[in-house]
């Protein structure tokens, strides 16, 4: 049961680990240097914009093959 | 004077002319220098992994800009592959099998900055040193074997991914046919997975300290673990354990280029501690002059304390 979970995870992140990363360490990045760029708007929306950039930069770099982001 | 220094020229080549160049006087000679516990490791490898979550503390405190710390640890990373190397060698434990755990440990500690798993490292490496410029073995070749160094720097972040070919069908091969492998790197993933979720969680809670501190600090060392460690010890250079790696300079003082140049060595005799490498030079230099190891004949007689910044013209 464990060990399948494991091959789900294993073959998930091997498909998807790019945009996940992109998605949301790229995302948390994203959102950080908005909100100190643009201080003076809502912080939330600035993080979410983040993290929507960081989708879109994940999905490019599952497309792309861009191994080098993780 | 010139008459004194010409006798102990001849004197030498005497010496050097009954010299037993056989293998089994190499190997007697380089045995000699093999199975001690290699401390300056584990005290490098514990104090880098220590510094770095000591400069994580001090910029989340305040007690330390964020710049400063991410040029504090792009320097201290480049420190965090070496060890994880002497561990994957079984220097940390020399010759004392029942302090085994030490390689793992030690290693895989070591290489928290850089994120990495020591058993990949180790099985991927060990794999280098069997066919080491092997196109179709060699895991290192794509990014050694490149037109320059800015190239190579680039080149071995593919190594984590999908699009170096090669090296995903020499892993798929060795994952069919050598089940040792295939454990290890198993093991290796999980620790790789946990990686990946520990710098996910980071940067959700300390974004742009994990970009500077973490991602970027190791991204620039693995770069020049890359060009340091396998474009200029091995580029151009044939299949063969005399011949695949040379002795090289840079101008930079050996300590910079964590004294990759005499990397040669190293590939002569692996169970050679890193920090024995100079004085078992000075005396298998013979061996491989004879040998014909590139750049054998240009290294000088003493290497202890000789900063290697460049080789002797002959």
């Amino acid at each position: 049961m464990l060990s399948n979970l494991i091959e789900v995870i294993f073959n998930h992140l091997t498909n998807w680990g790019v945009f996940w990363f992109g998605f949301l360490f790229f995302g948390s990045i994203f959102g950080a240097i908005l909100t100190l760029i643009f201080s003076a708007y809502d912080s939330k929306t600035l993080i979410l914009a983040g993290y929507f950039l960081g989708a879109i930069f994940g999905l490019i770099a599952n497309y792309k093959e861009w191994s080098w982001i993780n | 004077m010139d008459q004194l220094v010409e006798q102990k020229n001849l004197f030498q080549n005497h010496q050097e002319e009954n010299l037993d160049l056989s293998l089994e006087a190499e190997k007697k000679i380089a045995r000699s220098f093999m199975g001690r516990i290699e401390w300056e490791m584990i005290a490098i490898g514990l104090t880098q992994c220590l510094f770095w979550f000591g400069v994580w503390a001090m910029v989340l405190n305040g007690f330390m800009p964020l710049w400063a710390g991410c040029l504090t640890l792009i320097i201290s990373t480049t420190f965090a592959y070496l060890p994880s190397h002497a561990g994957q060698h079984g220097h940390l434990s020399g010759n004392k099998k029942h302090l085994d755990w030490l390689n793992f440990w030690v290693g895989q500690i070591s290489l928290i900055p850089l994120a990495q798993s020591h058993e990949i490292l180790k099985i991927t490496h060990l794999k280098h040193h069997a066919h080491t410029n092997d196109p179709n073995n060699d895991p290192d070749y794509n990014h050694t074997h490149t037109s320059g160094w800015f190239k190579s720097a680039l080149a071995v972040h593919l190594q984590t991914g999908t699009r170096d070919e090669r090296l995903n069908n020499m892993i798929e091969k060795w994952t069919e046919t050598d089940p040792e492998f295939k454990a290890a790197s198993e093991r290796g993933g999980m620790v790789l997975v946990g990686f990946y979720i520990l710098q996910i969680v980071a940067a959700i809670n300390f974004p742009l300290e994990t970009l500077l501190l973490w991602w970027l600090p190791r991204k620039l060392a693995t770069s020049y673990l890359g060009v340091i460690f396998s474009h200029m010890p091995h580029k151009g250079l044939p299949v063969g354990r005399h011949s695949d790696t040379r002795f090289w300079s840079n101008g930079i003082v050996r300590f910079f280029n964590h004294s990759m140049q005499i990397h040669a060595m190293h590939h002569m005799y692996p169970k050679i501690c890193h920090h024995d490498e100079p004085k078992a030079i000075e005396a298998l230099r013979p061996f491989m002059v004879a040998r014909g190891i590139p750049g054998a004949d240009r290294i000088p007689e003493r290497i202890t304390n000789n900063p290697l910044t460049k080789l002797k013209t002959v």
